[in-house]
């Protein structure tokens, strides 16, 4: 791709810290997870290792790079040891190609030199990380059947139908929002997220200014549509059917402990960081703020400090439905499997496919897109 | 030269990966193999400046083909399977061989009419950016009518997979 030496490193180190963020964010995930979910169920949680329980995942860490490292005897050693890698490495991958901020330049050797604030830049960026993030059902394959064990062999089974059920429902949803801004290119998506709402109803321009001109305002079903189809592919309840404990001991990570174990804790949450991201750009703006995002530009001055205020802008955004993921965790009860795959063949699928045509129709009869006009 | 670089290590990954798709003998074994190929071919298209092709190839082959395949291959009982009449014998054998000749031939043909006609197939520097809006553009006007009939096949897979398996009883047969 016609990349120099140069290009390369940068990318690498701006990949090997965004992977860094991403295992960073695990832990806090883990104890917001815990006491979240203490708090839910009317508990008090882990809280008697340093001031709030913060210092319980010290503990764990250390307990989990301790344990003993075995290997059940009719394993196919590759394909067990293979699967905690091929979990994180999707999700890592993924999250990498989406934009955490506002890119900033910076003067390199008397030159103006644009950085971009994500591991690597590209023009098709959401097929990408759809095509990547897919590949994250292979670790739960990996696992089931390299372990040799007839729970992680069901758990294995059920996680491959299940991923090739929703990933049509959560590729069918994310049409009407590329219909509407017209480019598969993240930055350009945001770009087109920017200001109040507005948009053109027959001829004529329509503002609304106490609204931002966010996706959710123009794909309401295809949002639920996503939002649904994310807990699906990221396996967490209430379609964690591949682990369901009360039927397959643990699924597909019955065999694994230890280090291991960690490994699949941190592709699930990277797959989590990922669907919220795809969720905050899609629907919710991105890295923008959605009033005042040009006086806080000024205010500050420099591109590299408004392109940190802008990812913690961002962030806020992830964490938040960090939080609704987690909150759904211990809200709502598992489905049962063939009542999992009626919502996604028969209610999710149509409402998708409804959703695009509807779209369609709305885009060319009223030439309405919202953003670009 | 990170092109010619890049591309030794996922044409080895493709070589490899297909030769385990050929000579491993667990199946399950043999369909990752295929992923890893996928994966590779993958690679090779994005080296080639055609990340569109690369990413589909990535979400429609190994996201979703690959793991309906492993899906399917967990399911059967595979010491079943290899007692099937076109698992064994000379006559099978003899048709295998036959069939993948006549597939590599009309490969091995193609590639050199290409190569005959428009050169080595190399990446065109002076080549605008690529631009999935071009690709829609091609698609759907000049080769519309393919799209279409395409899409007519696949819908008749679907159609008939369903209609094959309500004979036989549907789900709940005996």
């Amino acid at each position: 791709m016609g990349a120099s030496g140069l290009e390369i490193l940068i990318n690498v180190v701006k990949m090997v810290a965004i992977f860094l963020l991403m295992v960073q964010l695990v832990p806090i995930l883990v104890w917001v997870e815990r006491r979240g979910s203490a708090f839910i169920q009317n508990r008090f949680g882990p809280n008697r290792v340093g001031p709030l329980g913060l210092t319980q995942l010290l503990a764990d860490a250390v307990k989990f790079l301790f344990k003993e490292e075995f290997r059940p005897p009719k394993s196919i050693a590759f394909l067990y040891y293979a699967a905690p890698v091929v979990a994180i490495i999707p999700g890592a991958l993924a999250f990498g190609a989406i934009p955490l901020s506002a890119p900033f330049t910076l003067e390199l050797g008397g030159e103006l030199v644009q950085f971009n604030f994500q591991s690597f830049h590209l023009g098709i960026g959401i097929v990408f990380v759809l095509g990547i993030s897919s590949l994250g059902a292979y670790a739960l394959l990996f696992a089931g059947w390299g372990s040799g064990n007839k729970y992680s062999l069901m758990g294995a089974l059920r996680a491959s139908a299940q991923m090739i059920s929703y990933e049509l429902a959560l590729g069918l949803s994310i049409v009407g929002i590329l219909l509407i801004y017209g480019t598969f290119s993240f930055d350009e998506m945001i770009t087109a997220q920017q200001g109040p709402l507005r948009f053109m109803l027959m001829g004529k321009p329509i503002v609304v200014d106490f609204l931002p001109n966010w996706g959710i305002f123009y794909q309401p079903l295809g949002f639920i549509l996503f939002f649904a189809a994310t807990f699906a592919e990221t396996n967490r309840a209430p379609f964690d059917l591949p682990e369901a404990e009360a039927e397959l001991v643990a699924g597909y990570h019955t065999e694994y402990g230890g280090l291991k174990m960690l490994m699949f804790y941190i592709g699930e949450y990277g797959h989590m960081m990922v669907a919220s991201a795809l969720l905050v750009t899609f629907f919710f703006g991105g890295w923008d703020l959605p009033f005042g995002s040009e006086g806080v530009r000024e205010a500050i001055g420099s591109s590299f400090l408004y392109s940190l205020v802008m990812h913690l802008v961002f962030m806020g955004k992830v964490l938040l439905f960090l939080w609704i993921f987690i909150w759904v965790r211990w809200t709502l009860p598992r489905f049962r499997y063939d009542q999992l795959m009626d919502l996604g063949w028969k209610t999710m699928l149509p409402w998708a496919l409804f959703n695009t045509v509807a779209t369609a129709a709305i885009v060319v009869l009223f030439n309405s897109q919202g953003g670009l006009s | 030269m990170t092109e010619v670089f890049i591309f030794y290590i996922f044409a080895a990954l493709t070589v490899f990966a297909g030769l385990g798709v050929l000579l491993h003998p667990n199946p399950i074994m043999c369909a990752l193999h295929l992923v890893a190929a996928m994966i590779g071919i993958a690679g090779l298209f994005f080296n080639l400046n055609a990340p569109f092709i690369a990413a589909v190839q990535i979400m429609v082959y190994a996201g979703a083909v690959m793991v309906l395949f492993l899906f399917v291959i967990m399911i059967f009982d595979l010491k079943e399977e290899g007692r099937g009449i076109f698992s064994y014998g000379a006559l099978s054998n003899f048709l295998k061989i036959l069939f993948a000749g006549l597939f590599s031939g009309l490969l091995l043909s193609s590639i050199l009419f290409k190569i005959s006609r428009f050169g080595y197939l190399i990446p065109d520097k002076t080549a605008p950016q690529f631009e999935v809006r071009n690709l829609a553009k091609v698609m759907f006007t000049d080769y519309v009518f393919a799209f279409e009939v395409l899409g007519l096949l696949l819908l008749v897979i679907p159609i008939g997979t369903v209609a094959l398996s309500r004979i036989r009883g549907g789900t709940h047969a005996q």
